[in-house]
């Protein structure tokens, strides 16, 4: 099984070009409804070389940063601060649940409004979504980190602000960590409906633009691109997650 | 040492401690023997000063939170982002220029408890004896002079059970500690023990105290709980000091 992996790992993959190609070959509705592989290998060469492409996947991947990182930070600041404090804790319980549970994708057309059609409302929604999960695990864990392992803090009377660097911090930080990857996926959905609904780069743009034209195999070659850097990124986070949070079995 | 009189307890669902009394001596180890559930846990976070009792007073200079008492939990509660030495080494850090953190002191627990070689590995990489051993180690390495330790061999094969009694048998005549042991295992308090003091199910009350000063008194003592746990599991008043 081992010995027979490299070979067999490409064979699905492999079938599936191959049939794509054969679907469409010969009947030109289908090769417009779905484009094939080949024409994609096209607008590659033609696409990479250029620059605007290059444009475009910096924009999106600058605002997923800088949305993933500012959305995290606040997120575990405020889910740090509502945590540590019990009054705070319960009373903005209700109101976490209520903001939950609204989809906070329905309020992009409210961003680009107020931020326009740039870099920032892409930021924005990138960091609205990921902060709010940033939140509740840094809340969560700081809850769990007092539960689990404070009594025996407080039995040797602690310097509180040591049991703070020491216990709280860490145990809150953790639950962020872990839920990073996650966070990745929220980030990258954020900027792309941002792009959507209005902008005038980045990758979600280049898609929407390619579709507007039924240019079906830039569509996927975009698709294409923001599958790669997911996967970079994920790849990214697994190697964080991996370095600094040991626990497999947790 | 530390005297505990007529402590009691309710969580609001009924008495769960009725009277107890209870006085530990300097240098010796006290063990608490009782069914489970009989509210022994609830006792030693009282004697922690980590539970307020509805009725009754503790007495004792370091019965009281601080780094004189060295309490542990039942649940090994290891932070687990830390490597185990890091975790022995955690009363040092949360009370920092207090309490020099003793490299050599640290490894020289790891081998006696039988834990050379995995000072680097984390929590979840270790069995829950392993952890419940780390957790023994990271108490008394803050040198206590009280231990409350609540049933802190009980994920322990029988070898290991012993091994550790044992040491903590030598710490407490090494640093004329006081340490009170909870536990519901008959054997572990007779190889443990100088006194055992026998719980009633709940509302729990002291039972009886039995001291074991030689080897004799050992025998008879496992003799006679022997013979009170498998007749009547409510009460043995007959041994009452």
């Amino acid at each position: 099984m081992r010995r027979l992996f490299p070979i067999l790992l490409p064979l699905p993959a492999l079938f599936l070009l191959i049939a794509w190609q054969g679907f469409v070959t010969g009947v030109p509705q289908r090769l417009f409804l779905f484009g094939s592989p080949t024409q994609i290998f096209q607008v590659a060469l033609q696409e990479l070389p250029q620059a605007a492409i290059w444009h475009d996947m910096g924009v999106t991947l600058s605002a997923l940063l800088a949305g993933l990182a500012l959305g995290t930070l606040a997120g575990t600041a405020g889910g740090l601060l509502l945590a540590l404090h019990p009054v705070a804790r319960a009373v903005s319980r209700p109101y976490l649940i209520f903001f939950g549970s609204v989809q906070i994708f329905t309020l992009a057309p409210l961003l680009v409004i107020w931020f326009g059609i740039g870099w920032g409302a892409k930021v924005a929604m990138a960091a609205l979504v990921t902060g709010f999960v940033a939140l509740q695990q840094a809340a969560s864990g700081a809850t769990a980190a007092e539960q689990h392992y404070l009594g025996y803090a407080r039995s040797l009377k602690a310097d509180p602000s040591r049991v703070m660097w020491h216990i709280i911090l860490p145990g809150a930080l953790h639950w962020v960590l872990a839920g990073l990857k996650l966070n990745i996926g929220f980030a990258t959905l954020g900027v792309l409906v941002g792009e959507f609904i209005s902008a005038e780069d980045g990758l979600g743009h280049y898609i929407f633009k390619a579709s507007g034209v039924y240019d079906v195999p830039r569509v996927w070659f975009g698709v294409l691109l923001l599958c790669l850097m997911a996967l970079a990124l994920t790849a990214i986070a697994d190697w964080a997650t991996k370095r600094f949070l040991p626990l497999q079995g947790h | 040492m530390l005297t505990a009189s007529h402590l009691c307890h309710d969580y609001g669902r009924g008495p769960v401690l009725d009277g107890i009394e209870l006085e530990l001596e300097a240098g010796s180890v006290t063990c608490l023997l009782g069914p489970s559930g009989c509210g022994k846990s609830t006792l030693l976070n009282i004697l922690a000063g980590l539970l307020k009792p509805t009725s009754g007073t503790v007495n004792a200079d370091c019965a009281r939170p601080g780094p004189a008492l060295g309490y542990m939990a039942q649940e090994p509660d290891l932070l687990p982002w830390l490597t185990a030495e890091k975790n022995a080494a955690l009363a040092a850090q949360l009370h920092g220029g207090i309490m020099a953190p003793d490299a050599g002191k640290r490894a020289a627990l790891f081998r006696r408890f039988g834990l050379a070689g995995c000072e680097r590995l984390y929590p979840h990489e270790l069995s829950g004896g392993q952890r419940q051993r780390v957790a023994l180690i990271r108490t008394l390495l803050a040198e206590p002079k009280l231990l409350l330790l609540d049933e802190p061999l009980g994920h322990l094969d029988a070898g290991r059970r012993l091994m550790a009694a044992r040491a903590i048998r030598q710490y407490v005549a090494e640093h004329r500690a006081t340490a009170l042991v909870v536990t519901h295992q008959l054997d572990e308090a007779v190889h443990l023990g100088d006194r055992i003091v026998t719980l009633s199910d709940r509302p729990t009350r002291v039972t009886g105290i039995h001291r074991l000063d030689s080897p004799n008194s050992r025998r008879e003592a496992f003799m006679a709980l022997s013979e009170t746990l498998a007749s009547a599991p409510v009460a043995a008043e007959g041994v009452a000091a």
